[in-house]
């Protein structure tokens, strides 16, 4: 976690503008004991305090791309959280993976913006509401 | 005596040895909404509604973006239309079921460009129904 520590630092330090970012040390573990444990570094540098969502997800159309939100099993401490920006708050996943092949799952950090009300003086219009969400991928042997 | 010139120093190779550096860093991708909800005004025919705004996608290796179904909110009742989300020279869609993706990264990246979204009439009168529309969606950055 130290070198997190340090990437970290030199990321906030680079003058520009992060979202919501998860950090993975490590990227490959092994399932024989039954239960697998993740650790996961998570930051944002928006302006003020926000509240982050973390995620396990399994792998979608390709191992390439997250797939939907694994909740059996599953042990997020803490799932969600405030933080104020430039903080840096670890997280622990656990979960009993059944993987008889080498399988990719996802640590997932979401910001879901709030929904504004926008003032059109009285006239229609619209509104775009674009959550974002930062995965890193890590692979789990039988 | 020359011999003993010529043979190895187990001094030096320690001392070789004791100079090694190593180091590494963790990966990450993120991506930014840079200015939070768009909002979208509506063309002089009534047949669009649009709107801009920008976006920030760093990764320090392999990565790819998956933009996901947009969920488009409507006035009840609405005549058919599409939404739409472009992040520029990176991803598109506009459907309601499926996501899509950025080709891979294959590398380092830092690439800051414009959003556009846009709700389309896709009905026969060519107009939006009036009132108020909203288009929901989640940007998801994989650093591989």
């Amino acid at each position: 976690m130290g070198r997190t520590l340090l990437l970290l630092t030199a990321v906030l330090w680079s003058g520009h503008s992060y979202a919501q970012t998860a950090f993975l040390d490590k990227r490959e573990f092994s399932a024989k004991s039954g239960l697998v444990k993740v650790k996961l570094g998570v930051s944002h540098s928006r302006q003020g305090a926000v509240e982050l969502t973390v995620r396990l997800k399994g792998a979608g159309k390709d191992d390439q791309t997250p797939g939907s939100i694994l909740t059996e099993s599953v042990s997020i401490v803490p799932r969600a959280f405030k933080i104020p920006p430039n903080k840096f708050r670890k997280v622990l996943i656990s979960f009993e993976p059944k993987v008889t092949t080498r399988t990719p799952y996802f640590a997932c950090v979401l910001y879901q913006p709030p929904v504004e009300r926008m003032d059109r003086d009285g006239r229609a219009g619209g509104s775009m509401l674009l959550a974002t969400e930062s995965c890193s991928r890590f692979w789990v042997m039988p | 005596m020359a011999l003993a010139l010529m043979a190895p120093t187990p001094m030096l190779a320690a001392t070789s040895a004791d100079i090694k550096a190593t180091g590494s860093i963790a990966t990450f991708c993120n991506i930014t909404n840079q200015g939070g909800p768009i909002a979208m005004a509506p063309t002089a025919e009534g047949d669009k509604l649009s709107g801009t705004g920008s976006y920030s996608y760093v990764a320090n290796g392999n990565s790819k973006i998956e933009l996901s179904a947009l969920q488009l909110s409507a006035p009840t009742g609405a005549a058919a239309a599409i939404p739409s989300i472009e992040l520029a020279a990176l991803v598109a869609n506009n459907s309601s079921s499926a996501g899509a993706s950025s080709p891979e990264s294959q590398g380092v990246i830092r690439k800051d460009g414009s959003i556009a979204t846009s709700i389309i009439q896709n009905n026969s009168t060519r107009l939006l129904t009036a009132g108020e529309y909203a288009i929901q969606a989640t940007a998801t950055c994989t650093s591989l």
